[in-house]
């Protein structure tokens, strides 16, 4: 028998679903950036996801008041808040690189260089694992990405003490800007990963 | 020792010959703490609270076998009555003296027990005990009306200022709000919070969402059996029996 709290969630998880599928395309698009047109995309996914996270927010709290969830559903609605946080935080630093390369009237194949190009490969390739982690529940997944961002923590920093020494003119302080948010970016996919672990195990 | 009220052991548990409580072990009740115990209808919940303060041996053909401590002594080598006195019980069906005053319920407790000398005793106590159920300023003014002019909530909380007129250690439950509204229920919960500073408390629950509003403890029974037993939070949050995370969750 459906328990009326599975159907709130089945909603909760489209709605986390959609958001997902969208942080995913905003990180995409910086791939194929072209100048203005991708900065207001972008703004429109972010705006998007603000919107969707506080959908999220008041159904989680439709929940937590209607239901009084317990144990895993518990552990499943705490987490969702996080995550739909999270997965904005992404959209949102997507439209910051972009904005960024655009007041500087750059686009990335302009000036952007290998290091750089690399870690947006690694993040994209990390936020599809967080969302393949998400939807399966894979702690061993969702480990791998807490992994995976200490890699991306550590080329920040070796990019950044390189930065300090190169005097490179705008698209070095582009390049560095984007690095910095890449890393966040990747942080946002390990809070997801500890959420995951949340549900999955109680603690992170 | 002291830190835990009730220890127990090895219990297992006979009623005309059903096996009712199943090898129950290492349960151990902290003091001061709200202590709550649940599971589905037929678990043994009520059965082991009656157990407690030896109310079950009342009945005819019980057969119990284990240990039970109360601050490390043997509850079966304490005189029942004297026990009770420590380990005070209310219902599920709010249990007043109806004919009696809202007063006399309360005082009968006392004088039935032979703890007040005087009059003025008596109303100290009895005061005092309707101060403690949170009762007192709702009914102040008509303490000689019979008890039967009172809500259901405040007949519960009447039974519970009866009981708490002998100040007891330790205050046995059995699903004290399931007959009540809403309203009434808070206030008992509410009370029930502010008591234990001064008491253990020990609730059969009905809910598993009052226990997590409420308990420090729970202990979820099944089939007569204590499935598992700890921290409010870790169990709500976090079960590590299967059957418990079913139940609380309301899969089973």
């Amino acid at each position: 028998m459906v328990r009326l709290i599975d159907l709130a969630f089945q909603k909760l998880e489209l709605i986390l679903n959609e958001m997902s599928e969208e942080a995913l395309k905003s990180l995409d698009m910086l791939a194929y950036f072209k100048k203005h047109h991708t900065a207001k995309e972008l703004k429109e996914i972010s705006d998007k996801l603000r919107k969707l996270k506080e959908e999220a927010g008041e159904l989680i709290l439709e929940i937590l008041v209607r239901y009084q969830p317990m144990a895993t559903d518990l552990r499943f609605a705490k987490s969702a808040m996080e995550i739909s946080y999270d997965l904005y935080r992404i959209s949102r630093y997507s439209y910051d690189i972009a904005l960024a390369l655009d007041e500087a009237n750059l686009s990335l194949d302009e000036c952007i260089d290998a290091d750089v190009q690399n870690n947006i490969e690694k993040v994209k390739s990390m936020l599809n694992l967080t969302i393949k982690a998400m939807l399966e529940r894979n702690k061993d997944l969702a480990i791998e990405i807490k992994n995976m961002d200490q890699v991306i923590d550590k080329a920040y920093k070796e990019y950044f003490y390189k930065a300090l020494v190169y005097k490179g003119g705008k698209c070095s302080i582009a390049n560095l800007l984007i690095m910095r948010y890449l890393e966040r970016i990747a942080d946002h996919c390990a809070y997801i990963a500890d959420e995951i672990l949340f549900v999955i195990k109680g603690s992170k | 020792m002291e830190n835990y009220v009730f220890e127990i052991d090895h219990l297992n548990v006979w009623i005309e010959n059903k096996h009712i409580l199943k090898d129950i072990c290492n349960l151990k009740i902290p003091k001061n703490t709200i202590f709550a115990i649940m599971g589905p209808s037929g678990s043994g919940k009520s059965t082991f609270l009656k157990l407690l303060n030896r109310l079950l041996e009342l009945k005819k053909n019980v057969k119990i076998e284990g240990e039970i401590k109360f601050y490390g002594q043997d509850i079966f080598k304490i005189d029942p009555i004297r026990l009770r006195r420590r380990v005070g019980i209310v219902f599920q069906q709010p249990n007043p003296f109806y004919h009696m005053s809202i007063f006399d319920n309360v005082a009968y407790a006392l004088k039935a027990n032979g703890l007040i000398k005087n009059k003025a005793d008596l109303i100290n106590a009895v005061t005092e005990a309707l101060i403690r159920a949170n009762l007192y300023d709702e009914v102040k003014d008509r303490l000689n009306k019979p008890a039967s002019v009172l809500s259901g909530g405040q007949q519960q909380r009447l039974v519970i200022a009866r009981a708490l007129a002998l100040k007891p250690e330790v205050l046995l439950l059995d699903e004290p709000t399931s007959q009540i509204d809403v309203v009434g229920a808070r206030k008992i919960e509410e009370l029930l919070i502010s008591l234990k500073e001064q008491i253990t408390i020990i609730l059969v629950s009905h809910t598993p969402q009052q226990a997590a509003r409420i308990s420090d403890y729970v202990a979820l029974f099944y089939d007569g059996r204590l499935v598992e037993w700890g921290q409010s939070e870790n169990i709500f949050t976090y079960p590590k029996n299967e059957l418990t995370e079913k139940y609380v969750a309301g899969r089973i």
